[in-house]
């Protein structure tokens, strides 16, 4: 009898105390928001990587010199204004009354040492360098005004001051990764302060209350980082998170129908297409219908890249393989972007031209082709690759289609190892003169053009306006020689088969608002409850 | 005994450099590190510098020999993603995922041979057939495939369990750890389960095959005929010579748990080793990759050792090498 007593007893007091601490936790709570996300960034130092998985830590704890809406068009951020005031200098005028979160009064000496840190940033296999490449110098001329001297004349210098962020003048100069990482030195001017990063479990921040911009709505965020697309869902569903962000077409469709949930999506930044070696006479990958090489490479031939393109149901492709998910795309840049040319509308699926071409460039029982992809990088990407294939074979060709891991995919394809491949481009910058640089711009590693053109595309005519819309600070101007340039890559050369532009999705609570993002970060500050 | 061990010790070298001698041939065959870390807007003169300062630029061989004169020291290499030491990024997750492994192991030796003694000891009961056909669907399902089940019925439709994450956690010695918080507790048994599925229905079939075929032999015959307590002769008796297969084959899955958690962990967002060795293959990050590898060549030669020892203890006909 004792014993039943004592064991009945530890039991009441079991649940005394399980209700107290639940009473307690609940009466000092913050309000908390749960976010899961699907990267995790690679350190807290904000200018150690460019990746966008990166950027969405630093984007929470600091703030860059020039910021960026929605759409990604510039606004001001902790610069208030930025002008030429000759080809090699531009003056910052800096936003007042701006504190660390430390206390820190924010002015021209944090911009100035933001700047210089830069280069000096050990290690990283995606720094920021290229972003302060034209900067010679950066002089404090009184507290809130800066002035940038160039090595060159950089008429898209704010562009580059887009992606800097900024870190307070007393941060030392030995400050390590590791010291970042574990928190010490985080100081920034953005909407959170930083609490806590375990590497693969969470991301800790608190609210800021004296943030000049757009305060948060929480107390508290934290970010989980579930890299897999069924977790990141349950974890949703089962209400540990609150918002999360990547929610795969499958997913959508049934989160769609869950009254309990959301779904917010906006067109991204990465613009999915078809490369072809369009320069060599004996393409790897291209033969004829048995199989032997042919004399001639047909991708050379600008008639048979636009029967390709006119091979591809476009609309078919984004409804079916990606859920619509994404929008068919006719150019480097969806609308709203900068470069964006409206009379350059995707091309129409038209099988009957598609054979005609085919036939008139010489090919009219067609020819074999191997379609590369990756398999891990891109949103159903080796769906996409198979879908294609079968648009391909409904013209007469015969197709392979090989799917591969990305880190062996692009190598080879780097190594110009293929002859027609399915590749993406994230425009981050918000305009096309990126991407058509990279990509589409006579390869030439000395000048910075090409990096991306695995298909050794070139077109004089198109590299003098590439080069000319860089040199100009008209941005009218600079837009017209985009556009005059999208037209000749495009829809007169068909250099790329640009195939659609993926969309990002949201899926939150019911109750829960963002602002998407066409960079597809997810800032927690704009998170709030629908009034 | 101490020679046995001193034998094992280097064969181990030997081992472990010839793991790592793979990895690193394995990682250049699949790809160039740089082409997949560097940012495709870096300009050649920002490659070349990043190439020269992770040693890419180097031949093959000359980088090998950087590596090993490192190691010698203890320098397995800094992480080209995260440009952190290796081994301190795998050391770091360590714990958690010691944590569910050892979890599992415990649910297993606790579940899974009790389940098969009572299995073996009374095969035709319907209830043990039940128990053996649970077993088949527990070694034949991907873990994957039941890890997202699991958190479908526990997690979102009755709610008693996080889907995902660690929880908690408290700290012992430093080092963070989520078995001493209740909530780290609830998040810890899914995975834990998830990981001890394979080994439990293993352990199940083995334990109940060892137990038929001992309960047949001469020795347990003449224990129940001089009357001693069945509780006696199974588990002192029977339990013994059933134990030989299991140890071998506990030694060896708990290697491999430990080593390729990977799945579950990235089901259930455990941050753990695993999910580390994944990340990096996927990036081709290859100092972490081979750091990760050799030490789970360690690892496993260490369980292997502690095996044979216990072998010894089980059965003393098994005898150690040398002593012959």
């Amino acid at each position: 009898m004792i014993k039943g007593t004592v064991s009945r007893r530890c039991i009441s007091l079991a649940l005394a105390f399980a209700v107290f601490v639940t009473v307690v936790d609940g009466a000092f709570a913050q309000t908390t928001l749960k976010i899961g996300v699907s990267t995790e960034p690679a350190s807290i130092d904000p200018q150690y990587s460019t990746t966008g998985a990166t950027q969405l830590a630093s984007q929470q704890i600091f703030d860059t010199i020039i910021g960026r809406d929605k759409n990604l068009r510039m606004v001001p951020a902790l610069a208030l204004s930025w002008k030429e005031v000759d080809s090699l200098t531009w003056e910052l005028k800096l936003r007042p009354g701006v504190k660390f979160h430390d206390g820190k009064a924010f002015g021209a000496d944090d911009i100035v040492f933001s700047i210089k840190r830069i280069p000096r940033v050990p290690d990283s296999p995606s720094s920021y360098k290229r972003n302060v490449a034209a900067i010679k110098d950066a002089v404090a001329v009184d507290n809130l005004t800066v002035r940038l001297l160039l090595k060159t004349p950089s008429p898209q210098l704010p562009i580059d001051l887009t992606f800097i962020y900024v870190l307070p003048s007393t941060t030392p100069v030995e400050a390590t990764q590791d010291d970042f990482n574990k928190g010490k030195y985080v100081n920034g001017t953005g909407p959170f302060k930083f609490v806590e990063w375990v590497r693969g479990d969470r991301l800790v921040l608190d609210k800021n209350p004296n943030y000049w911009g757009m305060k948060s709505y929480y107390d508290r965020v934290i970010f989980r980082p579930i890299t897999n697309d069924p977790s990141r869902v349950a974890a949703l569903l089962a209400g540990d998170v609150d918002i999360i962000d990547q929610v795969s077409p499958v997913d959508q469709e049934r989160l769609r129908k869950d009254s309990r949930f959301t779904l917010l999506s906006k067109p991204a930044a990465t613009m999915m297409y078809i490369h072809m070696d369009s320069n060599r006479d004996k393409s790897p990958f291209v033969t004829d219908k048995d199989g032997k090489p042919l004399d001639k490479n047909p991708l050379k031939d600008p008639k048979v890249r636009e029967a390709l393109s006119l091979s591809i149901n476009r609309q078919a492709l984004v409804e079916r393989v990606l859920s619509g998910a994404a929008e068919p795309a006719g150019q480097f840049v969806p609308e709203g972007m900068v470069g964006y040319a409206p009379d350059l509308l995707p091309d129409p699926y038209d099988v009957e031209k598609s054979k005609r071409l085919l036939a008139e460039a010489g090919y009219p029982d067609g020819f074999s082709l191997t379609l590369h992809a990756p398999n891990d990088r891109y949103l159903n990407d080796e769906q996409v690759a198979q879908t294609i294939g079968q648009f391909f074979a409904r013209i007469g060709l015969n197709v392979k289609v090989q799917a591969l891991p990305y880190s062996v995919f692009s190598t080879a394809a780097t190594k110009l190892e293929y002859s027609i491949f399915l590749m993406g481009f994230g425009n981050t910058t918000g305009d096309a003169a990126r991407g058509m640089t990279a990509v589409l711009a006579t390869y030439n590693p000395d000048a910075g053009l090409g990096a991306n053109n695995r298909g050794r595309y070139s077109n004089p005519a198109f590299d003098k306006l590439i080069v000319a819309a860089a040199a100009s600070s008209d941005d009218d101007k600079r837009e017209a020689l985009l556009q005059e340039a999208a037209r000749i890559a495009f829809a007169k050369d068909h250099a790329i088969i640009p195939l659609y532009y993926q969309t990002t999705t949201w899926a939150l609570k019911k109750g829960l608002t963002y602002e998407a993002r066409m960079d597809e970060y997810t800032l927690a500050n704009y998170v709030r409850p629908v009034k | 005994m101490i020679i046995f061990i001193v034998r094992r010790f280097f064969q181990s070298i030997v081992l472990i450099l010839a793991m790592s001698l793979l990895v690193f041939l394995g990682v250049y065959a699949i790809g160039n590190p740089a082409d997949v870390l560097i940012s495709p807007e870096a300009s050649e003169a920002e490659r070349a510098d990043i190439i020269r300062h992770f040693g890419l630029d180097k031949p093959l061989y000359a980088q090998y020999g950087l590596f090993l004169a490192n190691a010698a020291k203890g320098d397995l290499g800094r992480s080209f993603k995260y440009n952190e030491p290796a081994l301190g990024l795998i050391i770091e997750r360590m714990p958690a995922t010691l944590e569910i492994a050892f979890t599992a192991l415990f649910l297993t030796i606790l579940i899974g041979i009790p389940l098969g003694l009572l299995c073996g000891l009374k095969p035709d009961a319907t209830w043990s057939k039940m128990i053996m056909g649970f077993s088949a669907f527990g070694f034949s399902v991907p873990s994957f495939w039941l890890g997202l089940m699991m958190v479908m019925v526990f997690s979102v439709f009755l709610g008693w369990l996080p889907a995902s994450g660690r929880g908690q956690t408290m700290n012992l010695f430093g080092i963070p750890f989520s078995f001493l918080t209740f909530d780290g507790l609830k998040h810890m048994l899914l995975p834990a389960i998830n990981l001890a599925c394979f080994k439990l229905s293993l352990v199940i079939r083995l334990t109940r095959a060892g137990a038929q075929e001992v309960v047949r032999s001469d020795y347990i015959k003449y224990a129940k005929a001089k009357g001693l307590r069945p509780a006696r002769v199974i588990f002192v008796h029977m339990l013994k010579n059933i134990l030989l297969p299991i140890v071998t084959v506990l030694g060896l899955e708990f290697g491999r748990t430990i080593a390729f958690a990977t799945v579950t962990e990235t089901v259930f967002a455990w941050p753990g080793m695993g999910k580390l060795l994944i990340d990096s293959i996927g990036v081709l990050d290859r100092p972490v990759i081979v750091a990760y590898l050799m030490m789970i060549v360690v690892m496993f030669i260490v369980i292997n050792l502690i095996v044979d020892l216990v072998y010894t203890a089980l059965d003393p006909r098994v005898r150690l090498e040398e002593r012959q």
